[in-house]
């Protein structure tokens, strides 16, 4: 209770002018929120193709192959991905993150081609993206729509569908002891994602190229890291693979491992006139603008991924 | 023979340790709405009142409260702020925000007075229908323990009668008995509005 009197005094205190120096660049108003600037060749399909297909479609049949998606909440889904791909939420606490990241891609690229992808799949039980063929076990299939207790994933039957799709299809070492899907997988290793593979999926899914720095363990040595992520940004879309635990702090604990353990997608990074960084970057179906000091950004970051949105060579 | 007293002995020493950590953090649940109800439910009115003007959620780093943290939530973007209380910044992004200065010089009074260290509104749905309830986190000397990491006594409050089992757990509506977890952990009753657990997370 020693401080009660500070704060009062504190809130009791005038304005200084010009005092907000620091968190100033926090403001609405001073965020640039910036698109990077991408090669109009490779979006591949708009909002509105997508939207317009799945208008065209009406209702979709219950799916013997996905006993417990709704076909009318699966729609709904479909039509929340295209009209807000931001949104795409990845649930609470689960191990999904790598998949709602790779997300941003056919959201923002191809919203038709991922419609027509979870269409096919939803009727089919079976569906091609990029490379590869997806065609889930029953155990995928049957849970799909039952995952609960996990925010806004509770009521996307959809993006379910597609998460545990690709952890089902993706594997890495990190998911050697575990490669069966069991009931409450999404919280464990069978879900997780190393960095190896997250880039092995985004090239194999996306047929654009994939330029990655770093490890699961060791930092990439980049000299001027904030420098590069700063020209990297304006190419397109740059994933990083980072410590949360010392992003977003969830325990007291001093003394941390540092390995990392969530992956975002980086939409914008900028210096204040301190010296600090600002990152704007993308999960958990939001924008987050969060100021750190250089010496932590280099911390925390283990992986970067570089999607560069030019067609691969064939 | 001595070998064997030393083993005993170390074994008992740890049995009385264990035994003196439960006990701590079994006491601490039964007792601390009872002793903080008043503050709690000032805390409740004053966060939902705000809450309603501006989403936000409010960490107090330490007990000392040299530093908070700050996290305002708009429909597009999320700002994560970190403050020191002697600097000038909080006040300034206050006003900035529209906030009631006043009323947030009280919520952290009161979290501070009930060892409170995050509180936020999270969502959670039923039959497609989104809901909201606000969780409070406590950090208290009480739940430390020797050779064990630090628990925190997490609150949720939630806008109407929740249904619970024989055990007093917090069920599912879905009528098929399902236990309702929060941050994946299994929360017992306090009355039929406010259930608590122990996590080794605070938020």
């Amino acid at each position: 209770m020693r401080n009660a009197l500070l704060i009062l005094l504190i809130m009791l205190l005038p304005p200084l002018a010009g005092s907000a120096m620091d968190n100033e660049s926090l403001d609405a108003s001073a965020v640039r929120m910036k698109t990077p600037s991408i090669d109009s060749s490779v979006v591949v399909s708009h909002q509105q193709d997508a939207l317009r297909y799945l208008d065209s479609l009406g209702t979709v049949e219950r799916s013997r192959f996905w006993p417990s998606v709704d076909p009318a909440q699966f729609l709904a889904n479909l039509r929340t991905f295209a009209l807000t791909p931001l949104r795409f939420y990845e649930g609470k606490g689960t191990n999904f993150c790598a998949y709602s990241a790779i997300t941003y891609i056919p959201l923002n690229y191809d919203p038709l081609g991922f419609s027509r992808f979870m269409v096919s799949l939803y009727e089919d039980g079976r569906a091609k993206m990029g490379k590869v063929w997806f065609t889930p076990g029953k155990a995928i299939r049957e849970e799909a729509g039952l995952i609960k207790y996990k925010g806004a994933l509770d009521i996307s039957p959809a993006g379910q569908m597609w998460f545990l799709c690709l952890a089902d299809r993706f594997k890495g070492y990190l998911n050697i002891f575990n490669r069966h899907f069991q009931k409450g997988d999404e919280n464990t290793l069978w879900a997780s994602t190393n960095f190896a593979k997250f880039n092995r999926m985004v090239r194999r899914l996306f047929l654009f190229e994939v330029h990655a720095r770093g490890s699961d363990l060791i930092r990439p040595w980049v000299h001027d890291l904030y420098g590069y992520l700063e020209q990297r940004s304006k190419e397109g879309p740059i994933f990083l693979y980072l410590n949360n635990r010392l992003l977003y702090k969830k325990k007291h604990v001093v003394t941390r491992l540092g390995i990392p353990t969530h992956y975002v997608l980086l939409l914008d990074i900028y210096k204040t006139s301190d010296g600090r960084v600002n990152i704007v970057y993308w999960d958990y179906g939001k924008k987050t603008l969060q100021q750190v000091p250089p010496r932590l950004l280099r911390k925390i970051i283990f992986g970067i991924s570089h999607f560069t949105p030019i067609a691969k060579k064939s | 023979m001595r070998r064997g007293c030393t083993i005993l002995l170390s074994l008992g020493m740890m049995s009385i340790i264990l035994l003196c950590s439960c006990t701590h953090s079994r006491k601490f649940t039964e007792t601390y709405y009872s002793e903080n109800e008043a503050t709690l439910r000032s805390i409740r009115s004053n966060y939902e009142r705000m809450f309603d003007e501006h989403p936000f959620s409010l960490e107090l780093k330490d007990p000392f409260l040299d530093r908070i943290g700050l996290e305002i939530i708009t429909d597009s973007i999320k700002y994560i702020y970190a403050f020191r209380l002697n600097e000038p910044f909080l006040m300034d992004t206050l006003r900035r925000y529209h906030f009631n200065t006043k009323a947030f010089g009280d919520l952290i009074i009161d979290m501070q007075r009930a060892h409170c260290t995050w509180i936020t509104n999270l969502d959670y749905y039923e039959h497609y229908e989104r809901k909201e309830l606000m969780f409070i986190s406590v950090r208290h000397q009480s739940l430390k323990a020797f050779l064990k990491p630090e628990k925190y006594f997490t609150l949720a409050f939630f806008g109407d009668e929740q249904p619970v089992d024989e055990k007093k757990r917090l069920l599912d509506r879905d009528g098929k008995q399902q236990l309702r977890k929060i941050n994946d952990k299994v929360y017992r009753s306090i009355n039929p509005l406010v259930f608590y657990a122990l996590t080794e997370n605070y938020r």
